[in-house]
């Protein structure tokens, strides 16, 4: 099967998101028009990523955002069908987390549901350096596989990604793409590149190649209090080449055609996931430590 | 049976943190350019910014930035001399706005700064003419930033930030800075780079306080180590393992008593908190909140 992710390097409004809901229903548009089957937006798309105390007031539920960008999509398009993936900062209750959401919007056709997919829960929540995360949302305590109309994905928020962990859970749960929505401030200009996005293409390439699956990273684009974020949309595939790379530090949609052959000559040539199946039983239980496990 | 292979000696010898020092300034340039057009423009809807030329290759850079960013009709550059400013520092200044073709103004500070001290008998140190100065400056700056609907540019980098050889609330006041997390020698590379004149990137720079001054005789240590040793410090070695790796131990005193006696200088001012609203503390919102 192929077909085609739309990746947007989306600049939001700070703190705005009904004007981010709007944009993106826009971009939705656009993608659908382009063929897109899926589009992937970064993290915290709908508000910013810097917000400090101010996620109180730019949280939004799962369900809300779905069903206003349902409304844009229907009557701006009616009768076209087109998935999303993006970030927000989620109100669930009294608790907000850094969220992303995957919803399947627009027209049914019978076969797929329409709605809300699923809602991943970011679980590393960094503090440390410019990142204060653990002090303004809840970390998500779970990291699962869902399924679309493309096949099985996971959601890693940034830097979950950057824990192998994730990427073992998702392959166990059958994952054949990871979308990671993220937003890295850029920093080291020693290199051709920033010397972070140097590093996520490091990164995305292993976890692809680990785990023989897609492996689509989206960034937020644009400067917030002198930290600025890169764009540079990737998509590695399941050997872990690089498939296609967004511009530096500017707004676009990145479109990549996706052969779903390619992960299982991937899987065949390299059956790392097959081998992990098989020793995880063993390996499992060395993940908790001694004194716990002889506690149970 | 003894060992037949080759034995290598494969530690490193340079300093790890001293490869940061050396930038690709292609691409550090276009990032700089990018925060200007958003800070200035797109977060704070200005078109036009102010910024005080001091024919310093800090300033110089400034401008070469601001006017690659936002056009060279969008920067107004400010000669702003003392009575002891040098007329070198004046022509370097108004090299700089010619080879730019940026707006520039000369507004004289010294009928301000003679007034504002001839109401105080007290003694006028140069570091107190400085601190006025500097403030003044600031004063013109912002007014005639506030005239034009411009924003203030700053232009202090990293190392007189590290190592508090600035006026607080004079050459750091300005909302936005390009500069700031850049080491003066990353600022002279910058400047080679951007194609500001040879004449300002290899003088010796200078608060043009006195005669003969220079940063570097006021700091007691030059640049090119303050820089090696601040990073070090940064990058989370201690003193003893710089020493270790080679500075002498008086340099890294210099470097490591200038940085923590400045502290308070690189903060907002302590805000005495009597309730659990206090701004800062519990009311915390990024300087850019709904813009």
């Amino acid at each position: 099967m192929r077909w085609k992710l739309a990746q947007f390097q989306f600049r939001p409004r700070k703190a705005d998101v009904g004007a981010n809901l709007q944009a993106v229903g826009e971009a939705l548009c656009v993608a659908h028009d382009q063929g897109a089957r899926l589009a992937l937006f970064p993290e915290a798309a709908l508000s910013g990523y810097i917000l400090m105390g101010g996620v109180k007031e730019a949280a939004i539920e799962a369900d809300e955002a779905v069903s206003r960008l349902q409304a844009h999509l229907v009557s701006a398009r009616p009768g076209a069908t087109i998935e999303v993936c993006l970030g927000f900062y989620e109100r669930d209750g009294d608790a907000i987390y850094n969220s992303a959401l995957h919803a399947r919007l627009g027209c049914s056709d019978g076969s797929d549901q329409l709605g809300l997919l699923h809602v991943h829960r970011k679980v590393f929540l960094p503090s440390s350096g410019v990142c204060d995360e653990d002090r303004y949302v809840t970390r998500g305590h779970s990291v699962n596989c869902y399924d679309t109309s493309m096949g099985r994905m996971a959601i890693f928020i940034c830097e979950d990604a950057w824990h192998s962990i994730c990427g073992t859970i998702a392959a166990l749960h059958g994952a054949e793409y990871i979308l990671i929505p993220s937003a890295s401030p850029g920093r080291g200009f020693a290199g051709a590149t920033p010397q972070n996005v140097a590093e996520w293409s490091q990164v995305c390439s292993l976890l692809a190649r680990e785990h023989g699956c897609f492996v689509a990273r989206t960034d937020l684009l644009g400067f917030e209090g002198g930290k600025g974020f890169a764009g540079v949309s990737t998509v590695h595939g399941p050997d872990g080449d690089l498939v296609s790379e967004g511009p530096l530090l500017e707004e676009a949609m990145v479109l990549t055609e996706i052969n779903t052959d390619d992960t299982r000559i991937a899987r065949r040539r390299a059956p790392l996931t097959a081998g992990l199946r098989e020793t995880i039983a063993v390996l499992a239980r060395q993940l908790m430590p001694r004194s716990t496990t002889e506690d149970c | 049976m003894g060992w037949d292979g080759r034995i290598v000696d494969g530690t490193r010898d340079d300093l790890p943190f001293a490869a940061d020092m050396e930038l690709n300034w292609e691409l550090t340039t276009r990032w700089l350019e990018a925060f200007l057009r958003d800070e200035v423009q797109r977060r704070r809807g200005f078109s036009r910014v102010v910024v005080g030329l001091s024919g310093g290759v800090d300033s110089s850079v400034a401008a070469y930035l601001a006017a690659r960013a936002l056009g060279r009709d969008s920067v107004y550059g400010y000669r702003m001399p003392y009575r002891t400013s040098s007329q070198e520092s004046l022509d370097h200044a108004q090299l700089v706005a010619e080879d730019l073709g940026i707006h520039m103004i000369t507004h004289p500070i010294a009928e301000a700064v003679d007034s504002l001290l001839s109401h105080d008998a007290g003694e006028v140190s140069p570091h107190r003419l400085g601190n006025v100065c500097s403030r003044m400056r600031m004063i013109v700056l912002f007014d005639q930033g506030f005239k034009l609907g411009a924003l203030p540019l700053g232009t202090g980098n990293k190392s007189e930030r590290m190592l508090g050889y600035y006026t607080w609330h004079g050459d750091d006041a300005p909302p936005i800075n390009p500069l700031g997390d850049l080491y003066k020698t990353q600022v002279w590379s910058l400047g080679r780079y951007l194609g500001v004149p040879d004449v300002i990137v290899d003088k010796p720079a200078t608060a043009d306080l006195i005669r003969g001054q220079t940063d570097e005789g006021d700091l007691g240590i030059t640049y090119a180590r303050a820089d090696l040793i601040l990073q070090g410090l940064l990058s989370g070695y201690t003193a003893e393992q710089l020493i270790d790796r080679g500075f002498a131990p008086d340099e890294v005193e210099v470097v490591r008593a200038r940085v923590d006696s400045t502290h308070w200088k690189r903060q907002l001012p302590t805000t005495a908190m009597v309730s659990d609203t206090a701004i800062g503390e519990h009311y915390l919102r990024p300087v850019d909140y709904a813009r």
